[in-house]
Parts: C-alpha cells; structure tokens; sequence
C-alpha cells in the first residue's frame, strides 16, 4: 500500500511534468495552420504598464493592448479548455472586482471583456483608478474570481514601432488573424489611427517587421478627413482578408488586409452606416441557419436627447452580405433610425440593450457585461436566430 | 527512502512552489513612509506590516481545522461601514501545521481601512497605512490664447505630476459666456495621455468639428463664431498619489473664424543670423501651429548633406520657432526640412486641410516642406 502511495506520487508528478511542458509546447508551436504564435517566450513581469483591449488566439494565447507602452503583451495564459461556460449570471460584477482590488466599484475602470472560447473562461481587463494598478480578473464557469498573474507569466511583448511610440496614445483594439496579428493605435496629437500588422510569430522584443497603415474616412463622398478606428475584426471575403471596423462616427467600413504596406494610406469603404452619435464597443462575427451576421454594440451619443431604447448602451446586427456591398460611402446602406429593423438584413438586437461589453461564446451565445441601473452584470446570452 | 519520508520531500517541494507562486502574485511594494498597523497584534489575525503594500497576515490554526477551508478561517478585505460586512479581497493562502496565512494579490491602498477576521475565534484586526507626503499637483494648458478658430481641435493639458487618468472628459466642462449655458458634450470621449500619464490631450468631438460628418449636421459645431467661452477643469480631478488640483482651472477665449487653410512655409519669414556666430535663427509662422508637434521633432537643418545640431525652441504661443546651433554658423545654403504633418489649431497640416473636399479639383494639395536660406562670409 506504501509503495502504491510512493508510486502515485511520482506518477502525479510526471503528468504534472508533462502537463506543463506539453502547454509550453502547445503555446509555443502551432495553431491549426501550422502557424508559430509566440517566439521566444518570456518568464516573468509582463510590466503591462496601462491594460486596454483584449482578445484571444489559438492555444489560449491573451492578447492584451498596453496601451501604457504602445505595445501588444500575448500571454500564454495556458487555458485550453475543455469548454465551461459560465452556469448563471454574476450580480455585481463590478463591486466584486473591485472589492476584490480592495476599492470600491467607483474606484475601478473596466477596460475591456474577452472570452476563451476554448474554454468558456472570461477575463476582464481592469485598473485601479487611485493608483493605476492593472489587473485581468478572470471568472470560471462558477462565476469565482481569480487573479491572471501578471507578475509571473509567460509572454510576448511586441512593441509598435519607435517612430510611432511616442504618439500612440491608445490602442482601440487587437486582433488574431489567420497569418498575424492586427492593432489599432490611435494618436494623441493628430485626429487619426494606424493600423498595425505584427507578423506571426510574435516574436518577444521585435518590433521591426510591424507594418502600420493609416486609414482615412470620407464623409458623404465628399469630405476626406483622417479617422481613427474604434473597433474592428479580421474578416475574408473571396480569398481575400480585409479588416471591418467602426469609426467614431459610426459608418462600419472594410480595408484590404493586402493594401497594408509601411506608410501606405489606405481609404476604408463605408458599407453600412448605423445613425448618427454612436461610439462603436464591440465588434465580432457568427453564423446560424446558414448566415453571417456582425454583431456590435456602441455607446450611444443622442440618448438622453433621442433616445433610441431603454439605454444608451445597444447593439445591432448586420447580415455580412452587406460587408461585399461595392457601395461606397454615401451609398452605403444606412439603418432606418425609427426603426428596429430595416432596411433587411440590419436589426436592433434587443438582449444588447444595457450591454457594456459583449465577447463571442460560439455560434449560439455570447457574453454579456451588462448595465443593470448602475451595477453591472455578467451574463451568458443566446445569439439572435 | 520510506514512504514517509518521499512524502515530507514531496510536502516541502509542494510548499515552496506555493511560495514561489505567492511571491509571483505580487506588487513589488512602493514606497510607503508611514507603515504601521491600525492595531497591536491582539488576539485576532497577525498582520506582519514590514511590506506595508503586502502585509502577511495569519491565524494560528491546529489539526482540528483541517477539514475548514482557507476562507471559513481567516478572511481579509475591507468592511462596509454601514453593515459592517467584509468583502474579501483576491490574494493567496498558505497553510502550516500550526499557522494559515493569506497574502494580498495587490498592492493595498495608503488610506484604506483593511480588517483581518479570524472566523474561528470571532476576532479582527484593523490594518492600514498612509503613503508618503504628497504634494498637491498643477496644471497648465495649451494653447491659451485669447482667441480660437471656431473649429479648434484640442488642448494640451500639463499636469506637474500623474492624474488618475479614467474618464477625464467628465473632470472638463466647457461653458458658453454668450449665451450662459454649458456646451452638450463637447469632448471626444478617448483618454490619450502620455505614457507618464502627465499629459493629457483633451479633444473636442472630432465629428462635430469635421463638414459633413453625422454629428456635425445633427448638433452643428461645438464653437460659434464670435462667442465667448471658457474651459473649466475641476479641482477636484486628484493624482495618483490621492492629491486634488485644489481650485478649478478656467480658460477664456473667444471664438473666431474657422480655419481651413493650411500652413504654409512658403509664407514664413526667416530672420536670418550672422555666419561666425550662434545667433538664433528666427522663424515666423504665417499662424499658430500646434502647441506639442512643434515641440516634436517639426522639423531639421541640413548643409548640403550634413545634418546641423540645433537646439529648436518655440515660443510660448507657437507663432514663432528659434533654431540655436551647437556651434557656429559657417557660411553656405542651408535647407530647413519642415515636417509635412505640422499642423495649425485646427488640424490643417502642412500636408493636406484636416478636410479634404474631394470634389474639387487639386484637393489635395501639399504646401511645400523646405525652405533654403543662404549665409554669407
């Protein structure tokens, strides 16, 4: 009995052992594409200095925007699944993390919200306001709090170019792509972004094959102004990737992920356009009965004004056949704003009323941190049919 | 090596992992002047204070608590005054024979008072530390002229030390003299602050200020011609270090005319130096340009190919830019290499307007980036 004792222990280790060193292979390799993520990985402070957006690659790989450092930080968080969703809403989202900071709920600022789709997991990109701590709280399928260890992980820091360091002031988002990775930068003295590609693998202290691009917008087709991007997804359309993302001043348009060349200018085209006064969130796609559909959701400018529905906070969403559209600009198509739906394929989506942040789950569900009459909660919620 | 005896390696192995891991879920603690314990240690919960930011907290424990969990032990948070019940904050356990400990994940905050709960025994004990002498921050905005083009951009807004850097477009308010009423959002809603977190730039709704643009067309412009106004930050808007501005900072101007031309140095004029000497060599814009580009590498001296080592110094209101040398000015055709993204108050850029009407023709249209000037012997 002793020996089996013995001999259990060491068994236990072993798997232990090699648990953990087929993760740091698993993270280090390959995704589904044969395609290296990270290179070479870090151990230790990740020295995130202002945590921002947030979202995942292959493998259980966060990707979170420092906007602090102008740089993408890619944490092997080691969260592979299997798939727990979260059972039942978490009431007070807010005033936990924050307790949990040893603050209150007006003492935090919720950056962003990310979902592991291998696993369910949800992580919550927060800072202390009183003295700018950074955290990523995560919640398990119990809703339970946990702290991701910034202190002590493995990681990939890539920074944005030098040129562009000192001007980039926030990064609006970052996203994984099938051969790299995408980021926002938004500037704090010129009225425009650039758009960022790190190649694959993200390579830890390399910076130098980044190739940024900005982007412009026109108005009406006729005024040609500098835009930042507030928020977009990779997305392919024919063979071809493009980049949709929302500007501030609510037109959804595309960029060819090819036109992105060092110093190029590249014109998004306005393909859908959701009204006036909304600051886009969240952006992601899904698919169901055979159609895709973006979903976003955004803050809304007028509310108070003209509002809309119940809250300033809503979400729309928008048949992808729209995104092929060859209308440009002033002949994109524009929701009817006295509508829920309209014109086809263009509709209010009614669970998105109240929703800060929203992550995709899967085809099915998404997660929603929800405005509750100033609490905020955390949800798992069924995509439209 | 008896079975016992692997165990108790195993144990320690196990134990110091935990530590290690512990050790890693921690702040590096910051300076902390004043670091004591709100309370001698009692008969409640240890709290050893030498790291003041990360206390190690315990209670002694015995065998008969092995079958209780960490929390139905000891907790360690802080206590909401009006029902006195305490929410946990996220940190780690650490269990001995004899003693279980719990060590904050995160830096606790100076000021905040913290209690420790011994479940078992129905005691507690307070803990909380002040931060070091902090010193009440200032502030200092450009531009801040009397007047701006009525499609002004931004503001530049110095803060002598870091701010608590959230939201801080509801720390601003822009009030219309004219008409006595506050301005309806004015502010683009995106925080972009240096990476010191000491300057802040403080936009007004791009989309209000561009033509044509949704906003634009529905609310109209934020500035009208010939109002005046006045910037109001409050005092209220604290440092890191938990420091108010104290009084409320006010900018008055007056609105003028909206600018959509573009700076052009083909209309700057040039007060040249004398060769043999490091005379400044003055530049006078044709209008203000933009307070933090023109302090950002705006623009280079060249001597042929050689690259001149210059000291570039603005003067306060970005009307006029001195070029001192490292060393003498020699004789020769010098090329001032402007940078084409400069840009005036109201976004137009050497480059291109901040509005492009792409309707007409040459919309587009570059001023020129250099300028050549000639020093005699």
């Amino acid at each position: 009995m002793r020996r089996f004792h013995l001999f259990g222990s060491c068994l236990a280790i072993l798997l232990t052992t090699a648990l953990y060193f087929s993760q740091v292979t698993t993270a280090d390799a390959e995704t589904k594409d044969i395609v290296a993520i990270l290179a070479n990985v870090q151990e230790g402070d990740t020295g995130i200095k202002r945590v921002g957006r947030m979202s995942f690659a292959p493998n259980g790989v966060l990707l979170v925007a420092d906007i602090g450092t102008a740089s993408v930080v890619a944490i092997d968080t080691g969260d592979t699944g299997p798939v727990k969703k979260l059972k039942e809403r978490v009431n007070d989202v807010d005033k936990k993390i924050a307790a949990a900071l040893g603050t209150n709920k007006e003492g935090i600022n919720i950056a962003d919200m990310a979902v592991n789709p291998a696993s369910g997991k949800i992580y919550v990109s927060v800072q202390r306001k009183a003295d700018g701590l950074n955290a990523i709280i995560t919640f398990d399928q119990n809703g339970k709090l946990a702290p991701l260890n910034l202190e002590k992980a493995r990681y990939v820091r890539v920074s944005l170019p030098v040129e562009d360091q000192k001007k980039i002031a926030n990064i609006s988002g970052v996203e994984f792509s099938k051969d790299r990775v995408l980021a926002a930068g938004q500037s704090n003295e010129e009225f425009s972004s650039r758009i960022y590609s790190l190649p694959l693998p993200l390579t830890h202290g390399k910076s130098g094959e980044v190739y940024s691009t900005e982007t412009y917008h026109v108005a009406h087709g006729r005024w040609e102004t500098r835009a930042p991007i507030q928020s977009f997804i990779p997305y392919q359309e024919e063979g071809e990737d493009y980049i949709v993302g929302s500007f501030a001043c609510t037109p959804i348009a595309k960029f060819k992920i090819s036109d992105i060349q060092k110093n190029a200018h590249i014109k998004g085209t306005s393909v859908v356009e959701l009204g006036s006064g909304n600051r886009p969130v969240d952006m992601f796609t899904y698919e169901k009965n055979g159609k895709k559909w973006l979903i976003t959701n955004t803050d809304r400018f007028h509310h108070s004004r003209r509002p809309l529905g119940p809250s300033q906070y809503w979400g729309v969403r928008v048949n992808m056949d729209y995104l092929s559209a060859d209308k440009t600009n002033e002949e994109a198509a524009r929701r009817v704003v006295t509508q829920e739906k309209g014109p086809n394929g263009i509709e209010v989506v009614k669970a998105l009323f109240f929703a800060k942040h929203v992550a995709k789950l899967n085809n099915d569900e998404m997660v929603i941190l929800r405005d509750n009459e100033g609490a905020l909660d955390l949800e798992v919620s069924a995509l439209p049919e | 090596m008896s079975c016992k005896r692997a165990t108790r390696i195993i144990s320690v192995l196990a134990a110091l992992m935990i530590l290690i891991f512990n050790e890693g879920c921690n702040h590096a603690p910051s300076e902390v002047a004043d670091v004591r314990p709100a309370s001698e240690i009692t008969s409640g919960p240890m709290i050893d204070s030498v790291r003041g930011t990360h206390p190690l907290i315990s209670v002694l424990i015995s065998s008969e608590h092995n079958d209780l969990k960490d929390e139905q032990i000891l907790q360690f948070g802080v206590v909401d005054s009006d029902t006195n019940e305490l929410t946990p904050i996220l940190g780690s356990y650490q269990r001995t024979e004899d003693l279980l400990s719990f060590t904050p994940s995160f830096a606790l905050l100076p000021g905040t008072q913290y209690q420790a709960r011994n479940i078992l025994s129905n005691t507690h004990t307070d803990y909380s530390f002040e931060s070091a002498q902090a010193t009440t921050p200032t502030l200092d905005v450009k531009p801040n002229s009397d007047t701006l083009p009525a499609n002004h951009l931004k503001f530049y807004l110095f803060f002598s030390q870091p701010m608590q850097q959230d939201t801080p477009w509801e720390h601003c308010k822009l009030y219309d003299v004219t008409t006595g009423n506050y301005v309806g959002r004015p502010f683009r809603h995106t925080d972009l602050w240096n990476p010191d977190g000491k300057r802040l730039t403080l936009w007004f709704h791009p989309g209000r200020q561009k033509t044509g643009v949704n906003l634009n067309v529905d609310l109209g412009a934020i500035l009208e011609e010939g109002h005046k106004y006045e910037l109001q930050i409050s005092g209220l808007w604290q440092s890191l270090e938990g420091q108010p501005l104290g009084t409320d900072y006010r900018l008055k101007f007056t609105a003028t005319k909206s600018d959509h031309e573009q700076p052009d140095p083909g209309q700057w004029a040039l007060i040249a130096p004398d060769s043999g000497t490091r005379q400044p060599l003055t530049i006078e814009f044709d209008e203000r340009l933009d307070y933090a580009m023109l302090r950002n590498q705006p623009l280079t001296v060249t001597l042929g190919k050689t690259l001149v080592d210059c000291q570039i110094l603005p003067n306060a209101n970005s009307t006029t830019l001195e070029l001192v040398p490292s060393t003498n000015w020699t004789p020769g055709t010098y090329t001032l290499n402007i940078n084409p993204r400069l840009e005036d108050l109201a976004g137009n850029s050497i480059e291109r307007p901040f509005e492009v009407d792409i309707q007409q023709a040459n919309a587009e249209q570059s001023k020129t980036t250099t300028i050549t000037f000639t020093l005699d012997p």
